[in-house]
């Protein structure tokens, strides 16, 4: 008899460990890097999640994280499928992690690239590098290029290696627009952000415009590559890319592409990349080593 | 009536409407009312539901970075559930004020967001750290106080829309149910007012029909409004109407049927034609308003149409006598080929029924039918009025009960004659028989008696030869005298039992009672007796001229006999039929009523010593074996009539 019972609850428990192991196959998390103000990047990206759930019939969790560089280390840790990484981030998780690229989203004037911008007020007297000493500089991500990689490029052609000695402080805010509100609010005078990222908050604030300018621009890199996981089935991962890249033909899709102030999205391809080759040679940083 | 309930109705409809509007606006205002408190109840949990998210995320904020800190993920939530919760808010309809605190709000909640992202993604010094983190608090206890107040006031305002609210619900509770008490009133007064003009009419209604059930037939009632009620009695007034000209007509009916009724059971009645044929034409007269009714009756023997009784108004006709040909009147009948027919001035039928007989504008022929012949017809003269149908029907139910009756009373003469024949005969058989039984007795008790008669008058003429004395001869002359008549009784008792064959001879029977008057003329004289003869011709006939000389005799002797006191004796002949009749009247003392069936019997006598009793018995007995017959009449104190009838005989 007991046999019998201790049969059954075995039986009952592997049950539920497959169900649990199944439902947990069935739920797909994408992560997102803080971009911007986290709060409005996680709202940007949800529309996606909603469309993609009913298109694939399996549920997309998104989930954020504080820095871009912590998605590396946690894109294992969380067990995620995918995220939008950055182009440095894109590079690094490629380079360590078992994911490939998928899709590079398209802004409405139809580029899929942007730059990077320095920025400070306009008030500042800073017009060039020389005054920029002294200053309280605010980047955003050692794991990004338009908001640290290229700011560091730029002062270092312009003979500037130490940051820490040349500045007054220099700090990470995380996410570009609070480097540029760091800028406007007066908490730094100087900024490093991501270009589609200014000019989107300075759409919402036109005002802004007459308060800060830009001092220096990167070249155009693609705005986030959406990375996949290697291990995920082979036709979920085109499906997952061929919806995304159709999105713009389907109305449901247009209305979601809308709501992301997108106009769609363009596969993406390891060239997409190179430009964070190209900076590591500049500045000579083994990418394997490099500390974000 | 249509029009004034449509009216009350209407009303009460416009009242019910009007109740139903204020009703209808009072729920929506109440519900939009309740609307506004549910949302306002709604908004204070979308409140609740912000501060408490707002405090949820003030905690995080306070707790990012520690051990109990929660995932980022859940601080995205919860801020998220904040937006969402700040933005349900706004999604409300507030008054400028409530959105201008609500704007701020959103403005805080973003800059809150933005403090908040600011610090959780900023990687610097612990001081800034420390910075960003008082700036996000700081914004986060603003906005806790904003919501807080706004609960506040809120919860206030909430307060007063209840009190608002409730306060409005009683007002229109209240105008309800007056709306609903006016109407009811209304209704009541209009259901009276409906009910009285309904029933008033109905009642009238109701009484005439009363009226005409217990035979008020014509009764009408006098309706003027409602125009409903008013047609209703119209249409009452009408059929109470029509009843009784129905009923004027029924009884008109029944009273024809009635008078005919009488004429066909007086015609019935009365079994003399004459009587029929009057009761008919008065029958008519009483049916039909016209100036003259005429009957004409056929007779075959000359095929003519004979007028028999008319009734006219004044002196129409012209002669009494008229006859129409059969032929003429059968023409015009087949004709018209009808029971009856209406006939006018220019018509040539009526020309030849008016002729020079009568003047007439219109006549009605009314044809009399038995058996499928034509048996009559009537004229009726100048009929006023129109003759309907049913007149007719009636008229020609009387002419053929008429015709019937007629028939009947043929039947009944006819019958009455047969019954008095076979009276007579039974009678006569009675007689024969009686006569025959006597007549046997009278030859045996006369041969009997001859014998001793003979000796008797024998013996008494050989006394009368012996020398006797004068006495004992008138004693003998008595018993002679008295054995004579004895011997002269017997010998008419032999004559009366014996059946002598008739001898007959063709005999004159005025010359044979030529020959008896003057044999019994002296008798006749003595007794004052005035003789009156009335001789028709006759014809000879075969008879016994003897026996018929003894009836003759018997009969006169018998009427002198019944006239002592002298009298008139009337003695005629003639021809009846195929008879000769004889009749031999006195005016003697008569025969009593009792005995005048006896006095053909043998030995009934009313003479007493004087006669025998069958003088009449033999002369019955000689008539009844000629094949004739004999009858009396007699009344007393005034007389007797003997009427022989005698068939007249040839020889073949």
């Amino acid at each position: 008899m007991k046999r019998v019972i201790k049969g059954i609850l075995v039986s009952v428990f592997s049950l539920m460990v497959i169900f649990n192991a199944y439902a947990q196959d069935h739920t797909l998390l994408i992560g997102l890097i803080p971009e911007q103000n986290i709060f409005r990047q996680f709202q940007r990206f949800l529309p996606l999640t909603e469309y993609l759930s009913k298109k694939i019939d399996r549920e997309v969790k998104l989930t954020i994280l504080s820095r871009y560089g912590d998605i590396i280390d946690r894109f294992s840790s969380r067990n995620m499928d995918g995220a939008f990484f950055g182009v440095l981030t894109g590079y690094l998780a490629i380079k360590k992690m078992d994911v490939e690229p998928s899709v590079v989203p398209i802004e409405l004037d139809g580029s899929s690239e942007t730059s990077g911008y320095i920025i400070v007020r306009r008030d500042s007297g800073i017009e060039s590098v020389k005054d920029m000493q002294g200053k309280v500089i605010a980047f955003v991500d050692r794991a990004t290029v338009r908001g640290y990689l290229f700011p560091i490029i730029y002062f270092k052609r312009h003979g500037i290696n130490d940051i820490k000695t040349f500045f007054k402080e220099f700090y990470f805010t995380g996410s570009n627009d609070a480097s540029v509100y760091a800028v406007v609010d007066g908490r730094a005078d100087i900024g490093c952000v991501k270009a589609n990222i200014y000019e989107a908050i300075l759409a919402r604030d036109p005002t802004l415009r007459k308060e800060l300018k830009i001092i220096a621009t990167s070249p155009l890199m693609p705005l986030s590559v959406l990375c996949l996981k290697k291990s995920l089935p082979e036709k979920l991962k085109t499906k997952i890319t061929e919806i995304l890249l159709n999105m713009k033909n389907d109305k449901e899709g247009k209305e979601v592409l809308k709501r992301m102030e997108l106009k769609g999205f363009r596969r993406a391809s390891m060239n997409d990349f190179k430009v964070v080759d190209d900076i590591f040679r500049e500045l000579n940083i083994d990418p394997e080593t490099y500390r974000y | 009536m249509r029009n004034r309930i449509i009216k009350y109705l209407s009303i009460i409809f416009i009242f019910f409407s009007m109740g139903g509007i204020i009703a209808f606006i009072s729920t929506q205002r109440v519900t939009s009312d309740l609307k506004v408190l549910i949302n306002l109840h709604r908004v204070e949990t979308f409140r609740q539901d912000l501060i408490i998210n707002i405090k949820t995320v003030q905690n995080n904020l306070f707790t990012i970075g520690t051990t109990f800190g929660p995932e980022l993920d859940i601080i995205v939530e919860n801020v998220l559930s904040l937006d969402k919760a700040v933005n349900r808010c706004l999604e409300c309809h507030h008054s400028s004020e409530v959105t201008g605190k609500l704007d701020r709000l959103r403005t805080l909640v973003e800059k809150y967001k933005d403090a908040l992202s600011a610090f959780i993604t900023t990687t610097a010094n612990p001081e800034r750290i420390h910075r960003l983190k008082e700036v996000a608090a700081e914004i986060g206890n603003l906005l806790l106080q904003d919501a807080e107040e706004m609960t506040y006031f809120a919860h206030q305002k909430l307060q007063y829309k209840t009190e608002k609210a409730i306060e409005k619900v009683n007002k229109i509770r209240e105008l309800l149910i007056l709306v609903l008490f006016i109407t009811m009133i209304f209704g009541f007064f209009t259901a009276m007012a409906l009910t009285r003009d309904i029933v008033r009419p109905i009642e009238k209604l109701r009484i005439a029909a009363e009226k005409v059930a217990s035979g008020e037939l014509g009764y009408s009632v006098d309706i003027s409004d409602p125009p409903e009620f008013a047609h209703l009695g119209e249409s009452f007034n009408k059929m109470s109407r029509s009843l009784k000209e129905q009923q004027e007509k029924t009884l008109e009916y029944v009273s024809k049927l009635r008078e005919l009724h009488r004429i066909t059971l007086s015609m019935h009645l009365v079994t003399e034609k004459k009587n029929i044929i009057n009761e008919f034409v008065k029958g008519v007269v009483d049916v039909i308003d016209a100036d003259g009714v005429l009957l004409f009756l056929y007779n075959p023997d000359h095929d003519l149409f004979s007028l028999e009784q008319f009734i006219t108004k004044k002196s129409y006709l012209k002669r009494k006598e008229i006859k129409y040909s059969g032929e003429i009147i059968r023409k015009i009948y087949q004709g018209c080929g009808k029971k009856a027919t209406m006939l006018y001035k220019n018509e040539e039928a009526l020309r030849a029924f008016s002729e020079d007989n009568f003047e007439a504008e219109n006549l009605y022929v009314l044809w009399i039918k038995h058996k499928n012949k034509l048996s009559g017809f009537l004229l009726i003269i100048n009929v006023k009025g129109t003759i309907t149908g049913e007149d007719t029907r009636i008229l020609s139910i009387i002419a053929n009960n008429f015709a019937v009756a007629i028939e009947n009373t043929l039947l009944y003469e006819d019958i009455k004659l047969q019954m008095k024949n076979l009276k007579e005969t039974q009678d006569q058989l009675i007689q024969a028989a009686k006569l025959a039984a006597i007549g046997e007795l009278a030859a045996t008790v006369a041969h009997e008696l001859n014998n001793p008669l003979t000796t008797i008058l024998g013996y008494t003429e050989l006394i009368k030869e012996e020398e006797i004395s004068e006495t004992i001869k008138k004693d003998l002359d008595i018993i002679e005298a008295e054995s004579l008549r004895a011997r002269d009784i017997v010998r008419q008792l032999l004559e009366f039992s014996r059946k002598r064959p008739l001898q007959l001879t063709e005999l004159d029977i005025n010359e044979t009672l030529q020959e008896v008057i003057k044999f019994l003329s002296p008798n006749i004289k003595k007794s004052s007796i005035k003789l009156l003869t009335e001789f028709s011709p006759l014809p000879n006939t075969l008879a016994d001229k003897d026996q018929i000389k003894q009836v003759f005799l018997n009969l006169i002797n018998n009427a002198v006999q019944a006239m002592p006191e002298g009298g008139v004796l009337t003695i005629k002949t003639g021809l009846q039929d195929s008879n000769i009749f004889i009749e031999v009247s006195d005016t003697g003392i008569g025969i009593p009523e009792d005995i005048l069936p006896r006095i053909f019997e043998p030995f009934f006598t009313t003479k007493k010593e004087k006669g025998t009793g069958l003088g009449l018995s033999i002369s019955y007995r000689i008539i009844e074996s000629h094949g004739g017959k004999i009858y009396v009449k007699s009344q007393k104190g005034k007389g007797t009539t003997f009427k022989v009838l005698l068939p007249i005989k040839k020889h073949v």
